[in-house]
């Protein structure tokens, strides 16, 4: 194990101190940079859609990985998001005032049931938000005027200062620069004292109690950060998309959203980001795959949401703090070597489990 | 700013050879020409999907066998859509960026189509023959959009005006489901209801996982009202059925071409008899098959180890009107000749026996004429051709 020392007070502020995991991030963000003069246009649009996945699985992040609250809800807020944005871009709001004020509708929507699932835990805190996602996917498709009912409704195009965006590199640059924003954000709010309380919560409700967090308030608080990330990836979503009709915010997405962040790893800004890239591109690998497999099973119907199950149900026995748990592990297994003991991979706590004494 | 700089050169470069490209007819060369389907493949509605491609695949194997048409052979590209919108748009993605496809066909849903409009309509990529009616699809009149049904609302017109003149109706209720499909279906009662003077005393509609109607039929029953129109699907319709008939509603009940599937029929153990559907497409009468017919079957039943169902029949139409357009473009392959040459198409009859499909510039959605059927004894049962709509 490497010992750092800290030698300055910027020690404590900056957000990647080791020099090895600052280089692979700057890589990571050179390479992101990069991206458009690799990819051809389709795979740009699937990164674009894996850059959305990624800032919702991030508002996901902060109120099931860091405040410990599961949502088996937040397609609906993605929908808020969507359906949001498009109705403001359509009454001639410009896109950068558009994108968070859909925030600010998802985030207050989110911070009201918050404010009515602040005392409940564990299943029934999972079946109000599940019961909440159902009902928005009712009301998106009653609610005419706004969304266009079950038709569905067009998404206008992105437009920055009267041009409209038309190539796919320039909106991949505004989708990439939204989610570091928003990454930088995060890893911010970790650090200020809500952000420390969310943690105090998720880890136990009675301890955080006696420090003199305010329990109804910090989830309402992390329901709205949470809502509110989620409500701009919805906006920027619903550019990809194209086109909204209720159904695309249904029960599938919202699952699919909560098994990115279990798959990535539960509590951590780059399980969020690992996540989206394994819901994002595993469709594309398995259809690769398709190609190498004998035609008996290559060509068989429901492949991919066979693999998909098979694949996240492996995760959540073999390996529940996700793919960026076991890269945490693995680089520990080198640093140590040759001292590394399982045991110091051991949680001590369970995530999503409250305290027992009330 | 030095790589920003390259970086404007490379996307202007990029545009460029896009543009030159766009010059000769994307998807065509000189002996092929590439056509894509986003359908559901594994979806809840796969049972469309998957019959109406294999039928789709049928004509195409047989037109590439025959030599293709002015030389090109098709190739067929499908991707599966799930019946999920966004997974539609990427679908659809794939068919143009990575296919490069002349044209779409067959797009399974009427959101999941509309949502390819957005991306194929830029690109003036001709997306025809989607698998719903919905008018949306073809209506108002778009260069690149034809259908080969009768739109929903027409299909509900199309019954309402027969009963009016049969039985004189004065009220109807109306059930539906609550998507866009019950929405059309709705639209289209009202249309017609107003222009006959007839008063929709009921309405109401239901979730697709609903299963319990004892409550929307006794507020049908004491609505008693002359005509019934279903704007539902399967179980649903049988579910409706057998209720509104165990509580004493005696009115002709009508559902509309989705309700049109041999479950329907056979469900129930006999209690649908009674049950109306007016439809454009009708399951060719396989017992008098006659020898295109039996040819069908036959090999249809080889190829994929099942019958063929109505949808097969409509795949394989779309296919036929696709190849026959193909021909009439003639060498000079465009989106525009392509789109003529389907809209010069008039009373098209299908070797199933449905009603005739014409098209004209005005005219976007193919089918002439409604059918109307009655299921009798478990089966569906022919009780007028030719219906006008």
């Amino acid at each position: 194990m490497r010992t750092l020392f800290k030698t300055s007070y910027a020690f404590d502020i900056n957000h990647l101190v080791d020099p090895g995991e600052r280089a692979r991030v700057g890589l990571l963000i050179l390479l992101a940079l990069g991206l458009p003069l690799l990819l051809s246009d389709y795979a740009l649009s699937e990164t674009m859609m894996f850059l959305c996945y990624a800032v919702a699985g991030l508002g996901l992040m902060v109120l099931t990985g860091f405040t410990g609250q599961v949502s088996f809800g937040h397609a609906a807020f993605l929908g808020i998001g969507g359906y949001a944005h498009t109705w403001f871009l359509m009454q001639g709001v410009p896109f950068l005032l558009s994108l968070p004020l859909a925030g600010l509708v998802a985030g207050a929507v989110g911070a009201l049931l918050g404010r009515a699932a602040s005392k409940m835990h564990g299943f029934y805190l999972a079946i109000a938000t599940l019961a909440f996602a159902i009902l928005m996917e009712t009301v998106f498709g009653a609610a005419e005027p706004l969304t266009g009912g079950h038709m569905g409704i067009e998404v206008p195009p992105i437009a920055l200062f009267g041009h409209v965006v038309e190539s796919a590199w320039q909106s991949y640059y505004l989708y990439l620069a939204v989610l570091l924003f928003l990454v930088w954000g995060v890893a911010n709010m970790n650090r200020s004292p809500s952000g420390r309380a969310m943690i105090a919560l998720r880890d136990s409700e009675t301890s955080a109690q006696s420090l003199g967090v305010n329990i109804a308030r910090g989830k309402i608080v992390a329901f709205f950060i949470s809502t509110f990330i989620t409500g701009i990836a919805g906006a920027l979503m619903a550019h990809q998309l194209m086109y909204l009709s209720p159904e695309t915010f249904g029960l599938n997405e919202s699952l699919k959203l909560l098994l990115m962040i279990v798959v990535g790893g539960l509590g951590t800004i780059s399980g969020a980001i690992i996540g989206a890239v394994f819901v994002s591109f595993l469709p594309n690998a398995i259809e690769v795959l398709r190609g190498v497999l004998p035609a008996g099973i290559g060509e068989q119907v429901g492949l991919e949401p066979f693999l998909f199950g098979a694949i996240i149900a492996g995760f959540i026995i073999f390996e529940p703090d996700g793919l960026y748990g076991r890269w945490r592990k693995f680089r520990l297994f080198l640093e140590t070597y040759p001292y590394y003991k399982r045991a110091s991979a051991v949680r001590q706590k369970r995530y999503l489990k409250t305290g027992r004494f009330r | 700013m030095k790589t920003w700089k390259k970086l404007a050169l490379m996307v202007a470069l990029g545009s460029l050879a896009a543009m030159t490209a766009e010059a000769e007819t994307r998807g065509v060369t000189d002996d092929k020409v590439i056509i894509g389907s986003h359908s559901d493949l594994s979806g809840p509605l796969a049972s469309w999907g998957v019959s109406a491609i294999n039928g789709a695949k049928m004509r195409i194997d047989d037109f590439n066998a025959a030599g293709g048409a002015n030389g090109r052979t098709i190739e067929f590209l499908v991707e599966d859509s799930q019946y999920q919108v966004p997974l539609a748009v990427r679908a659809t993605n794939r068919l143009v960026q990575r296919g490069d496809v002349f044209a779409i066909l067959l797009g399974t849903g009427t959101g999941h189509t509309l949502a390819s409009y957005e991306i194929t309509d830029k690109l003036g990529i001709p997306n025809v023959f989607p698998l719903s009616a919905a008018r949306s699809l073809a209506e108002p009149v778009h260069p690149l959009h034809v259908s080969l049904f009768v739109s929903y609302q027409d299909q509900a017109a199309g019954a309402i005006r027969y009963f009016k003149t049969k039985d004189n109706i004065e009220t109807v209720c109306l059930q539906t489901l609550a998507n866009e499909y019950g929405e059309e279906v709705t639209e289209g009662v009202r249309a017609v209801s107003e222009e006959l003077g007839i008063e929709i005393v009921q309405t109401g509609s239901h979730r697709p996982t609903e299963t319990d109607f004892a409550g929307v039929s006794t507020a049908i029953r004491n609505a008693d009202c002359d005509l019934v129109y279903l704007g539902t699907s399967g179980r649903d319709t049988i579910a409706l059925y057998t209720t509104l008939r165990q509580l004493g509603v005696t009115a002709p009940i009508v559902g509309n071409m989705v309700s049109y599937l041999p479950v329907v029929a056979t469900a129930a153990g006999g209690a649908m008899d009674g049950l109306y559907v007016v439809t454009p497409v009708v399951d060719a009468d396989w017992k008098n098959a006659d020898a295109f017919q039996a040819d069908f079957v036959a090999r249809y039943r080889a190829a994929f180890g099942q019958d063929p169902t109505v949808q097969s029949q409509i795949g394989w139409i779309a296919a036929d009107l696709t190849t026959k357009a193909l021909e009439k473009a003639g060498p000079d392959l465009t989106p525009d000749s392509f789109m003529q040459a389907i809209l010069s198409i008039d009373d098209y009859s299908d070797p199933f026996g449905g009603p005739s499909l014409s098209f004209s510039a005005e005219k976007r959605f193919g089918g002439d004429s409604l059918e109307l059927l009655q299921v009798e004894n478990s089966a569906w049962v022919e009780r007028e051709r030719e219906l006008p709509f």
